[in-house]
């Protein structure tokens, strides 16, 4: 058995992706019942787009986390996005954590850790975009809550 | 190094990364008022014009009412600006039996570093040598005494405060006049490391007589200069009623995040 194949044996079985991805659906789920003491929670577009993004990365992790071909690193990109998206001074710093820590572990068990990693901090950058782009979508007037 | 300890030490480097990123997330939009001074300063405004305090500066004359006792016109604001070092401002504005305004006293005190790296700091201000002569000779027995605070507040997702500008006052009112003996507590606050102040301001209309009200707003960014923002209340009193209205927040924010604007009365 030649060392790529014992790596990708190593491969775990996904299920701290489920978590990752049932713990950031959760937050955004719990966020959204939390912010609806706000009137203008769901008016926002940058609520909006951050529960969107949170949901497809939450679903691609889910549903990609049994494959080994390249979907996994579409799995990895997905969780960077997260970590980035969560990368705050707030409770939401806690699944940017999380997911950080399952997907790194997730990423060190790949046959090429370079991609797997880059893959990562990639979507990690990626989703830090994501949030500044987020926070230009509103003015300060409608953080009143 | 088992693979194991390689995952668990890749894993902490990845924790440290983030961290770091954590710290230094998001340059936002700023408001210009951010662009204040932070040495601290304080200015008396008498007749429509900024004086910057001095001790035994005069500032103007008022007119006597010798029927009523009192001295009339001599209505003024003083507005504090102070950075995080500085824990208490204190201007006291007096009057002379012949109704001369004068500044008679600037104070400024050192805010308390808590062992966090916090800064515990308030801000006041005052006019009290004005009341002696003024209030007692209008102060009625029906008049009654309030005490309301205002204070902004900025809430991440689930509405933990991460930091504040608070202000509250007593006041009293009377048929025809409110006015306030000036006790003043403001302050600014925020939660944890990471945050920072940058300002604490302070302002207070205190003479009525129709109305009082007064002023805090902070600056307030996160460690690394990030995530800056700007919040202000203002509580104030009329006769009759009170109130509160507080400042745009001065920035965006991260999306789940919000301000709030609250008010209460003590009695």
């Amino acid at each position: 058995m030649t060392p790529i194949a014992m790596r990708e044996r190593a491969t775990p079985n996904g299920r701290a992706l489920l978590w990752a991805g049932g713990v950031a659906s959760l937050y955004a789920i719990a966020m959204t019942i939390v912010g609806l003491a706000c009137a203008n929670f769901l008016t926002r577009a940058d609520n909006l787009g951050a529960l969107a993004i949170t949901f497809i990365c939450a679903a691609v992790l889910v549903l990609g986390r049994h494959r080994r071909d390249a979907v996994k690193y579409l799995v990895l990109f997905a969780a960077g996005i997260l970590v980035g998206l969560y990368l705050q001074p707030s409770t939401a710093f806690l699944v940017a954590a999380l997911v950080a820590t399952t997907a790194s572990r997730h990423a060190v068990r790949a046959a090429s850790r370079p991609a797997a990693f880059g893959a990562l901090l990639l979507g990690a950058v990626s989703g830090v975009a994501l949030l500044l782009g987020l926070m230009r979508l509103i003015t300060a007037s409608d953080l009143r809550c | 190094m088992s693979r194991r300890l390689r995952s668990r030490a890749l894993g902490r480097i990845l924790g440290v990364v983030a961290a770091i990123l954590f710290l230094t997330v998001a340059p936002v939009t700023i408001d210009p008022v951010l662009a204040a001074p932070i040495s601290p300063s304080a200015v008396v405004i008498f007749g429509g014009e900024e004086f910057t305090a001095v001790p035994g500066l005069v500032l103007g004359r008022g007119q006597p009412d010798t029927v009523a006792g009192v001295c009339t016109g001599v209505d003024h604001s003083i507005r504090i600006t102070a950075p995080k070092t500085i824990g208490y401002a204190d201007v006291g504005v007096g009057v002379t039996n012949d109704c001369t305004l004068f500044v008679e006293r600037v104070t400024f005190n050192a805010a308390h570093q808590l062992p966090d790296g916090r800064w515990l700091r308030g801000l006041a201000s005052a006019g009290p040598t004005l009341r002696e002569r003024y209030a007692p000779q209008t102060v009625a027995l029906a008049d009654t005494q309030h005490e309301i605070y205002g204070r902004h507040l900025m809430h991440e997702q689930f509405h933990v405060t991460t930091s504040l500008a608070h202000m509250q006052f007593t006041y009293w009112e009377g048929p025809s006049s409110v006015y306030s003996p000036s006790t003043t507590a403001a302050y600014c606050w925020v939660a944890g490391t990471g945050w920072t102040i940058l300002n604490c301001y302070g302002w207070v209309e205190l003479n009525g007589p129709s109305q009082v009200q007064q002023f805090t707003g902070g600056d307030f960014e996160n460690q690394g200069g990030s995530l800056r923002h700007h919040l202000g209340a203002h509580p104030n009193a009329w006769i009759g009623g009170n109130g509160v209205f507080c400042d745009a927040v001065g920035s965006t924010m991260p999306f789940g995040w919000h301000d709030h604007c609250e008010y209460g009365r003590f009695w």
